[in-house]
């Protein structure tokens, strides 16, 4: 193989975009037949007039937002505290909880939506306690709304919040907040001061994947919702595949998109500018 | 010279003995039962002219006619196993091929009505409500009693885009209207409401929020997926209310003209009493070969027939997208 002076790797690296220009294409491709689709028909831009010109369809992208939001901040409290207790916690605990994490990630979705029905549903153990406690009188609606989905939702993406703040924790020198405990700070003190402001890059991917991951979640909205709670993910779905109107699927699903990018886009500039300051 | 050709004779007369490569017919199902019955058919037709059946699972009757529109140019799927209603609409869309009724005489064991030009209609499934008796308050006898009172936040009804639409036109045909006259059947599902808990989309939601005992009562059920579920001790109750009976039918479609003949083969051969007989045992349902039995589990359950109506599909499947936008402002919104 003849390489030109001053370009050694070169054909290493052109062998390893290579796969990635190819993943690149088909997405673009992807997202262009969508973009297609959303904008044809007679006349143009009908799909995006009827969508945003309806309160119901508004309220899908509204409600996606809504539940994606309150999912990315139960996530990443209920994860945060899980990761920092993980980088506390002897080597066993730890991979106990690793462990817990993995299984729970890679449980058939179907099967983990279906046990949360049977423990927080009308008939679930909750209920049944409570109502043999006499606590209650009548079943407490747990699920089958906003509330339940979210519960759903966080148990279904715990897993993407632990590890990237796990990650970003471990690597906090202990020296830090020894010093710190030295000069005098208490434990409260040092951690706002010094462990979470370092922590924060972990935090921000873990939003970013946690919101997005919630905005197009479908089987946990579809089965915690009862269909009270259909987020944009159905709404796509039974567009596209129940009545074969793809133009109008692909507008809800763009509109989506670009706002949820646009959100995360800004958050990630919020972020950036916070690091400089 | 002589060895190259003792060579060949061998290698001709060895390629001559190897069996010939097998016919393959691809045949797509429901998944569970659905896809028991039709491995019980396919699989005899297999056996009878030696050809190979594969079989592919759709998720759902829509998803099953995505699929053949994906693969509109170039389909791998020969048969579909679908509903009426969805294979009409399959039909529209050119996604199925005609059915060449003279080059398949055993079609002539059919009652005319349930061959059409593209599809074939095979079995009848019978819809109805469903009820726990360990958590319902009262019997359950007509339509009617879903709005009783008593039954606020126990109740599981489907949303309107289950089974083609059928819950509202049942809704509709429950209190005097059609699928042309929606008004009373709209105005029966707004009594509804206080007592609905959740919706389900599929069957299997249904006998799922029966059997957890999330619901008492499901709104509309499928015989064949409570079928296994009845008995005199159970607990669980299949009620097919008086007056006009709504079925779905399970229909097949041919999608690959490059197999045409021996999909036609296999359409034939389940329009015979034997092939009915054995899916329905299966399935649970009602054979529409009037010489093929249905089985003993639903034989009580079948209506006369002058008491199944016969919905007009073209109608449902245009208008149900302004139905299903009704349904979702006036009835699942909270």
């Amino acid at each position: 193989m003849i390489t030109a002076p001053g370009c050694r790797g070169c054909g290493v690296r052109a062998a390893l975009a290579a796969p990635a220009l190819v993943a690149l294409a088909l997405l673009a491709a992807a997202l262009s037949s969508l973009l297609i689709a959303s904008i044809g028909g007679t006349p143009w831009f009908q799909h995006y007039r009827k969508f945003l010109g309806d309160d119901l369809y508004v309220a899908y992208l509204v409600r996606s937002f809504r539940v994606a939001a309150w999912t990315t901040l139960v996530t990443i409290v209920v994860g945060y505290a899980i990761a920092y207790t993980m980088t506390q916690a002897s080597a066993t605990t730890r991979r106990l909880i690793v462990m817990l994490l993995v299984l729970q990630f890679f449980s058939i979705s179907v099967t983990r939506i279906y046990s949360i029905i049977l423990l927080l549903g009308n008939n679930g153990a909750v209920n049944r306690s409570l109502l043999a406690l006499g606590v209650i009188d009548a079943p407490v609606r747990l699920i089958y709304n906003e509330f339940g989905v979210v519960i759903g939702l966080v148990n279904a993406s715990l897993p993407f919040a632990v590890f990237p703040i796990f990650s970003v924790l471990e690597r906090v020198p202990s020296s830090l907040r020894e010093a710190a405990y030295t000069l005098g700070a208490r434990r409260a003190r040092s951690f706002w001061r010094i462990v979470f402001p370092l922590s924060v890059p972990g935090v921000a991917a873990s939003v970013v994947i946690v919101f997005l991951y919630s905005l197009g979640a479908f089987a946990t909205p579809l089965m915690l919702g009862g269909g009270f709670v259909d987020l944009i993910s159905v709404f796509a779905y039974e567009q596209a595949i129940n009545f074969s109107n793809y133009g109008f699927a692909a507008a809800g699903a763009i509109v989506s998109t670009v706002l949820g990018l646009a959100l995360v886009y800004a958050f990630t500039v919020l972020i950036e500018r916070r690091a400089e300051t | 010279m002589g060895n190259l050709r003792t060579l060949s004779v061998l290698l001709v007369g060895l390629v001559a003995a190897l069996p010939a490569a097998a016919e393959t017919l691809v045949i797509q199902t429901w998944s569970g039962v659905w896809e028991n019955g039709a491995r019980a058919v396919g699989d005899a037709f297999a056996k009878k002219y030696n050809v190979e059946v594969k079989y592919e699972l759709q998720q759902n009757t829509r998803l099953g006619i995505a699929k053949l529109r994906a693969q509109k140019d170039n389909p791998t799927i020969d048969i579909a196993f679908s509903t009426n209603d969805a294979l009409e609409q399959a039909a529209s869309e050119n996604l199925l091929l005609p059915i060449d009724v003279k080059a398949a005489p055993g079609l002539a064991a059919l009652p005319p009505k349930f061959v059409h030009k593209n599809y074939l209609e095979v079995m009848n499934i019978l819809f109805g409500l469903v009820y726990r008796k360990d958590l319902a308050p009262f019997e359950l006898t007509k339509w009617s009693d879903l709005a009783d009172p008593r039954l606020k936040g126990k109740l599981g009804v489907p949303t309107a885009q289950f089974a083609g639409g059928r819950w509202l036109i049942m809704a509709a045909l429950a209190n005097g209207g059609n699928e042309n006259n929606m008004e009373p059947g709209m105005a029966f599902l707004k009594r509804l409401k206080p007592n609905i808990l959740s919706f389900y989309a599929t069957d299997g939601e249904s006998v799922k929020v029966v059997q957890s005992g999330e619901v008492a009562v499901a709104g509309l059920g499928i015989l064949s997926d409570f079928a296994k579920l009845l008995g005199p001790s159970s607990q669980y109750r299949f009620v097919i209310p008086d007056g006009p009976v709504l079925t779905s039918v399970v229909s097949v479609g041919m999608a690959n003209p490059k197999n045409a003949p021996l999909s036609l083969k296999f359409v034939e051969f389940l329009a015979q009493p034997e092939a009915q007989s054995a899916y329905c045992a299966i399935i649970n349902c009602t054979p529409v070969n009037p010489s093929a039995s249905p089985p003993d589990a639903i034989k009580d359950f079948r209506p006369a027939p002058e008491r199944i109506y016969a919905a007009d599909f073209a109608v449902i499947n245009g208008k149900l997208p302004e139905w299903d936008e009704w349904y979702k402002k006036e009835i699942q919104a909270r």
